[in-house]
Formats: structure tokens, sequence, C-alpha cells
């Protein structure tokens, strides 16, 4: 005895479909979230509050001999705009291989255009670091994950539409 | 005792890394160390978010650096004792509870200047407090 279970390909090709709204939404929302990263990461290495000369006065707070944050209240990660070089550095990509579900951006810095960038995360025995990257990234963490939830309850709801 | 110290006393009680470093994981970035002995490590907490549904959860990002005057090799050996005694352990006790993590692998870098060899590495803490 058995059954035969009719219309398979109707769900498989609806699911198809679902899969591609899906991609469609969330491809949107993998731009739109790097381009978010990016504007947080750009604005975070952007200061023009204080020059070389300026900092140099301040007693140079990235300094071995007495750090401190120059933007009391403000995250410790910030660096000022010298040269526009680092901002120049940056590079972001999105890469997504179609039905695989895994969605991947990324926001970073050319190391090859800005080779001292290293140095200004990491820091040294005699400068503190400022990883600007893990700091905007926790700034928009939230904003972003919501944005995935919302593309994907959007993708449903038009699916049952 | 705050997630700070909690992370710190986890660390330095495991004999291995006491073996390497003994108590030299600090607090705070090595710039802002006095005369800091090698080999040695240190975190710095960079950011974090309160959980968007659960209250009082939230998660905490920090870096943990591994200095050596020596090699490469030296820190990395460092980091592998550091992390083994770390590494997704639930730290607990009468004011915080967490769990935390390495989310971003070690980075190197050789300061020029002053000879060090050094490995940042992204960690997160996952945190209850009680």
């Amino acid at each position: 005895m058995f059954t035969i279970i009719e219309g398979t390909e109707i769900v498989i090709a609806r699911i198809g479909r679902t899969q591609e709204e899906f991609d469609r939404r969330l491809d949107k929302v993998l731009d739109a979230s790097v381009k978010l990263l990016g504007n947080a990461v750009k604005k975070n290495i952007s200061l023009t509050c204080h020059s070389l000369e300026g900092l140099a006065e301040m007693g140079y707070p990235y300094a071995v001999r007495s750090p401190f944050n120059p933007h009391p209240g403000s995250p410790t990660y910030l660096v000022h705009k010298q040269s526009g070089g680092l901002v120049a550095s940056m590079r972001s990509g999105v890469s997504h291989l179609p039905g695989s579900g895994v969605y991947t951006g990324y926001v970073g810095i050319d190391e090859t255009e800005a080779p001292y960038a290293r140095y200004v995360i990491m820091g040294t025995r005699k400068m503190v670091g400022r990883n600007f990257l893990t700091g905007s990234l926790d700034e928009v963490r939230d904003e972003i994950f919501n944005r995935f939830i919302n593309g994907l309850r959007q993708a449903i709801i038009e699916r049952r539409m | 005792m705050s997630v700070r110290s909690l992370i710190r006393k986890t660390v330095i009680e495991d004999a291995v890394v006491y073996g390497l470093i003994e108590d030299r994981f600090y607090p705070a970035q090595l710039a802002s160390v006095k005369s800091p002995k090698f080999p040695c490590a240190c975190f710095a907490f960079v950011g974090g978010n309160p959980d968007r549904d659960i209250p009082n959860f939230g998660f905490l990002t920090f870096n943990i650096w591994v200095w050596s005057s020596e090699n490469f090799e030296q820190a990395y050996e460092i980091y592998g004792a550091m992390k083994a005694s770390l590494n997704l352990k639930r730290l607990k006790n009468a004011e915080v509870s967490f769990v935390s993590n390495e989310v971003a692998k070690p980075i190197e870098n050789y300061d020029v200047v002053t000879g060090d060899y050094y490995l940042m590495a992204g960690w997160r803490v996952r945190e209850i407090e009680v």
C-alpha cells in the first residue's frame, strides 16, 4: 500500500520563489547595512575638532606619558582626520551566493594605502589603540539586526499576499 | 567584583597562563601601564549594548593584546593559554554572571621602533546582572 502525494512540484516552486523573495529583500538590506556601517566608520575617523598642533598642546592625549580621552563622554576610539588618507583607504563590499542563506558584508581599511592603520587600531607600547572598526560596528549592530528582521518579515508578508 | 576584575582573576589564576606571564595581565591598554614587564598581556573594553529584549542583559566588546619582546611564537603560546582559560567559560560571582568568547582571531603587528611583537584579538562578553 502506498500513498501518492500530488502537488509537490507546486510546493517546491513556491519554496523557490520564497527563497528568491528573501534574497531580493535581504540583498537590499545587506547593501544598506554596509552603507550604514561605512558611514559610522567614516564619521568616527573624520574628527576635525583637533589638529596635530592642538593635540600636542593638549599633551598628546593618546601617548604613553598621559593617555586620556580628549572628548570626555565620547567613545575612546575616535580618530582625528589629518591628511584624509585613512578615510580614503576605506573599502567595503558584499557577497551572497543566491540560495545559500548566507549574506556577508564588510567595511575595512586597505592597508596598502594606509599601512599605519594597524598601529592606530592596535596601538603600540607608547600609544593607545583606537579600534574604530569594532566600535563603529557596536554602534550600528542593533540597527543592522533590526533591518534584517524587518526585511525577512516583509518577505514573508509579501509571499502570503 | 566587576566584569573586568573577574576576567583578570580568571585568567591569571590559570596555572598555564601564570607560568607564562605570572600576573602581568593588565586591565588597560599597555600605553597606560607604567613600566610593563614583558612578556605580558592586557585587555580593554571597546563598547557594547544592552540586549534589545531581555532586561539586565547585554554584551560588551573588548580586545586582548599579548606582547612579546621575543617573537610571535611566544605571543601565540600565551594567547592560546589565555583563550583556553577564558573562552566560553561561565564566570559568576555575587554581582555578575557572564560568558565571554573570542569573536575575532588575533591580528599581528610588529613595532619596528620598540621591537615589540604583539597580537590583538576581539572578544565579547554576554552579561547577565545578578
